[in-house]
């Protein structure tokens, strides 16, 4: 039970950025100069993937799983996201999402740690993250507690 | 006689009996006695035989019903993944693909095939099982653009986001017998080499059941005529079964056997079956101690090519082989290697396998084998051995050298090359610029990545394609000063007491070590500095205000933190440790740099991501585990502090080596008398530590800046990696400070200095300039970033 409404909550958050294509979060603003705005400014001619594509497919494929409830797959698959994308909250909080339905609430909890430091405390995967501890604290019965 | 007797009575049983109560006489007897023993032999030796053949039955069903083959392990390196923004090199895509032996062509259809241009690669892949799913080959065009890809069109047009190839097979892990092979089944095998095969080796094995008399015969009476063997006269069966169980031995009792045998084998499994055992057990090469079995691993030893593309004269050649892999050798001796592939043609048109004019066609072709065999070598040798390490726990020594297993590293070739390169190149130039006796430096190369933990290279020593001694894991030396970092951050872990801006007391100092002497620290310039900033003290390594510090922090809370960080070992807390007198590996340093790299999270180093059984079915996976080791604003300063040591500290001589836009943190590490020279560092993305010295432990001369450092510059320098993330995490500001009196000072005020703070820690102004009203109201509201 606590669960699905774990899921539901943190769905609710995920999906703010997202609806249509699945739910994939907003990709993270980099550094001028690096990849991503270096695609963006030049103008394309031919329509190229866009930056970051390979993230999403990766990252719709690992939603798929999760939702299939295959959240081994969907692990595996969140983490060749992560090679490619390590600076990235939002992979990090899907990851520490599929964690805590595993029930390895110690891992959940460091990977929505490591998914709040990222994204600077602020916006929509923030707060899910922050969601998130506060459900492993509380399943863990106060055993796991962010300080 | 009376012992036979006894013989032939215990085991003649009740034959031999019931001879004896009906005859009498002594002539009678004797004779009766005679044909008595002859029964019993008789008897006897049916007997023995029927126990010999079954026990040879048991062998022939244990060896075809069990797993028939001991299968090497295959070590493959990680997959090189394609996608629009990944910063590659041309010299680097192109190497990558030489290992990962794809073959530059004109117009790459044929999976394994590439053409590399100067904005495109043309690339069909070659479909692989990996452990999160089967990756299918690709026919695509990948645009490149300033060392970037721009994007991967499949020719059919469709836009692929993400393209991931096949990885390059690094090493294997053989059986004891050094027996490699490659399994194919039947159906994988093309009609026409099995054809072939037949009508050279075997033409009636269809019919037979095991032996054709008639051929044992012929061949024996031509190789009496000859005096030595001519003709061999031996079904597939029978060669089969002497491959399996007999060897090489030509004596009488060996051939009834191989015959025995064989008319089991026939009995007991069906014709496909022989076959395809017989494809896979042939013995068709040799690479120094490795020998190539079966016919799917011989089409890529010889032609580099999977069995099911190859061409009909390159399917002759194998079958031709099958006489004699080193006799007819076509590296070696092409000529001869050709004669007998024409005469396999000739046969295969005789027996009406093929018409006269393909096989005239074929005959016509060149040998077309690859000038070299893929080596079956391990190529990085310090980097495998690590990975042996970490299945030991796991998996027995005989099941890795056996059981087939599909082991997905985490190496990264260029990475890998890159590190070993860069050794040898500097620590020949060391040796020639310095004096120093030439071959005499050694060092070692561990580069991780920063987020996951994995160990993308290990150099182990300045010969990198020789396995040796290997100093990335095995060579403990004292780290030196690579351990104030994490003195400073156990400081820094009490922001209330500790910032980058604490003056700390760099005068003179005693105290009783832990033998009960007085010890006197002192700094490598024999100077004082007096009060120094935090920041600064560590820039500069400064040994008398860090054991200072050290010993106000307490050194066990620095040791708590070093497991903290994941050292394993045990470190027993005396103040020495503070100076670095504690002997780590390079693989250890890494480990502990890793968790500061990666903000304050730490993850064991892994150099495995799965390992698959034969079948390619999953067996272990190695998922990343991370914890939250320290927080992550302290390691936010102590990287800042560490960007000092590179700005304008003992690291100050990297800045010619990489790029200006490359921001990094680092550390140097010197022991005493110059005998070790470290490098510790990192960039957004890559975690690299250095050590140099000597084997014998002798002074070298040489500092962590004069040595290690230029290592680990030109390691980093020739890397794709990403300056160090600007934006502080959550909880920190920044402040202009006056370094001679740590205190808050004006922008534009003398020799002012910028640092991060964990919110709520920022020192009072001072006074003087930037004491004014203005920068009162900025401490006030604090500057936020």
């Amino acid at each position: 039970m606590r669960r699905m409404v774990m899921r539901l909550a943190l769905g609710l958050v995920m999906s703010g950025g997202v609806a249509g294509c699945g739910s994939v979060p907003p990709a993270p603003v980099e550094e001028p100069g690096d990849a991503l705005s270096r695609g963006r400014q030049e103008p394309p001619r031919e329509p190229a993937s866009a930056p970051g594509a390979a993230v999403d497919a990766l990252l719709a494929r690992a939603d798929r799983a999760w939702e299939e409830g295959q959240t081994g797959q969907a692990a595996v698959i969140l983490e060749r996201a992560l090679r490619l994308s390590p600076d990235d909250p939002a992979i990090w909080f899907r990851l520490a999402r599929v964690r805590l339905e595993q029930g390895r609430h110690a891992l959940a909890a460091s990977l929505a740690r490591r998914s709040l430091s990222l994204s600077g405390g602020d916006g929509g995967v923030a707060e899910a993250a922050r969601e998130l501890l506060e459900a492993v604290c509380s399943a863990t019965g106060g055993a796991i507690c962010s300080p | 006689m009376k012992g036979r007797k006894r013989v032939a009575k215990s085991a003649g049983g009740k034959a031999a009996r019931k001879g004896r109560t009906k005859r009498s006489g002594t002539g009678h007897r004797r004779h009766r006695s005679w044909r008595r023993v002859l029964a019993a032999l008789l008897l006897l030796l049916v007997m023995v035989g029927a126990v010999w053949v079954g026990l040879l039955d048991l062998k022939v069903r244990h060896r075809f019903e069990g797993s028939m083959w001991s299968l090497p392990a295959r070590v493959y390196a990680r997959p090189l993944e394609l996608y629009a923004g990944l910063e590659i090199g041309r010299a680097q895509l192109r190497r990558e693909l030489e290992l990962a032996r794809y073959r530059a062509v004109r117009r790459p259809d044929e999976p394994g095939e590439y053409r590399l241009l100067r904005e495109r690669l043309e690339i069909s892949t070659r479909p692989f099982r990996f452990w999160d799913g089967e990756e299918p080959g690709r026919h695509v065009v990948v645009r490149l653009e300033s060392g970037r890809v721009a994007g991967i069109r499949g020719v059919g047009g469709d836009e692929i986001p993400l393209l991931r190839l096949d990885p390059a097979l690094v090493a294997s892990f053989y059986p004891a017998h050094r027996e490699d092979r490659l399994l194919v089944r039947l159906e994988e095998v093309p009609p026409l080499l099995v054809d072939g095969l037949l009508s050279v080796e075997d033409h009636r094995f269809l019919e037979h059941h095991g032996l054709v008399p008639g051929a044992i015969l012929r061949a024996l009476i031509a190789n009496l005529r000859a005096g030595h063997t001519v003709q061999g006269g031996s079904t597939l069966t029978q060669q089969l079964v002497k491959n399996f169980f007999l060897g090489n031995q030509r004596t009488l009792a060996r051939k009834l056997e191989e015959a025995v045998m064989a008319l089991l084998v026939e009995l007991h499994f069906s014709k496909r079956q022989i076959l395809e055992a017989y494809l896979n057990e042939v013995y068709l090469g040799q690479e120094g101690e490795r020998s190539i079995h079966g016919f799917g691993l011989a089409a890529r030893f010889w032609f580099d090519k999977p069995l099911e593309r190859l061409a009909l004269h390159q399917q002759a050649l194998l079958v031709g082989l099958v006489k004699g892999p080193s006799w007819y050798d076509p590296r070696r001796h092409p000529e001869r290697a050709l004669e007998r592939r024409n005469l396999v043609l000739k046969i295969m048109a005789e027996r009406g396998v093929i018409d006269r004019r393909t096989s005239e066609e074929a005959a016509a072709r060149p040998l077309d084998v690859t000038p070299q065999a893929p080596a079956g070598h391990s190529r990085y040798p310090a980097f495998v051995e690590l990975v042996r390490r970490q299945l030991r726990g796991q998996y027995r020594e005989e099941e890795l050298r056996s059981a087939g297993l599909q082991i997905h590293t985490t190496l990264d070739p260029w990475v890998q090359e890159q590190a070993q390169k860069r050794l040898a190149e500097r620590l020949a130039v060391l040796e020639k610029g310095r004096g120093i006796e030439r071959g005499s430096l050694q060092g070692a190369v561990v580069v991780s990545r920063a987020a996951t933990g994995e160990v993308l290279a290990v150099a182990g020593g300045r010969e990198g394609r020789y396995a040796g001694f290997n100093r990335a894991l095995d060579a403990r030396r004292p780290v030196g000063s690579l351990i104030k970092p994490l003195v400073y951050l156990a400081a820094l872990e009490q922001p209330r007491r500790y910032t980058l801006a604490t003056l700390l007391d760099d005068s003179p100092l005693t105290l009783v070590d832990e033998r009960g002497e007085r010890w006197s620290p002192r700094n490598y310039d024999g100077r004082f500095h007096g009060r120094v900033p935090l920041y600064l003290a560590l820039a500069h390594s400064y040994n008398v205000a860090t054991v200072r510090l050290g010993m106000e922090v307490g050194v066990e809370s620095v040791v708590e933190l070093l497991h903290r960080l994941g050292l394993e070992r045990e470190v027993t807390p005396w103040p020495s440790l503070l100076l670095g007198a504690v002997s780590l590996s390079p693989l250890e340093v890494a480990q502990l740099y890793q968790g500061l790299a990666d903000g304050g999270f730490t993850t064991p180093l892994r150099a495995i991501r799965a390992v698959l059984d034969a079948q390619h079915r999953p067996l272990s996976r190695y998922p990343l585990d991370i914890v939250q080791a320290v927080d992550d604003r302290t390691a936010f300063l102590t990287t800042a502090a560490l960007e000092r040591v590179v700005a304008e500290g003992t690291a100050r001589g990297l800045k010619g080596m990489l790029p200006d836009s490359l921001r990094v943190a680092g550390k140097t590490g010197t022991t005493d008398d110059l005998r070790d020279s470290w490098f510790a560092g990192f960039s957004r993305d890559h975690v690299a530590v250095v050590w140099v010295g000597r084997d014998d432990n002798r002074p070298m001369g040489l500092s962590g800046a004069a040595g290690a450092l230029g290592v680990w510059g030109r390691v980093m320098g020739g890397l794709p990696t990403r300056p160090l993330r600007p934006d502080p995490p959550a909880g920190i500001e920044y402040a202009w400070i006056d370094p001679v009196t740590g205190l808050r000072t004006g922008e534009g005020c003398e020799g002012a200095v910028r640092l991060p703070f964990v919110v709520g820690s920022l020192p009072s102004f001072g006074e003087g300039c930037g004491s004014g009203i203005v920068e009162w109201l900025k401490g006030l509201f604090g500057e936020r970033e």
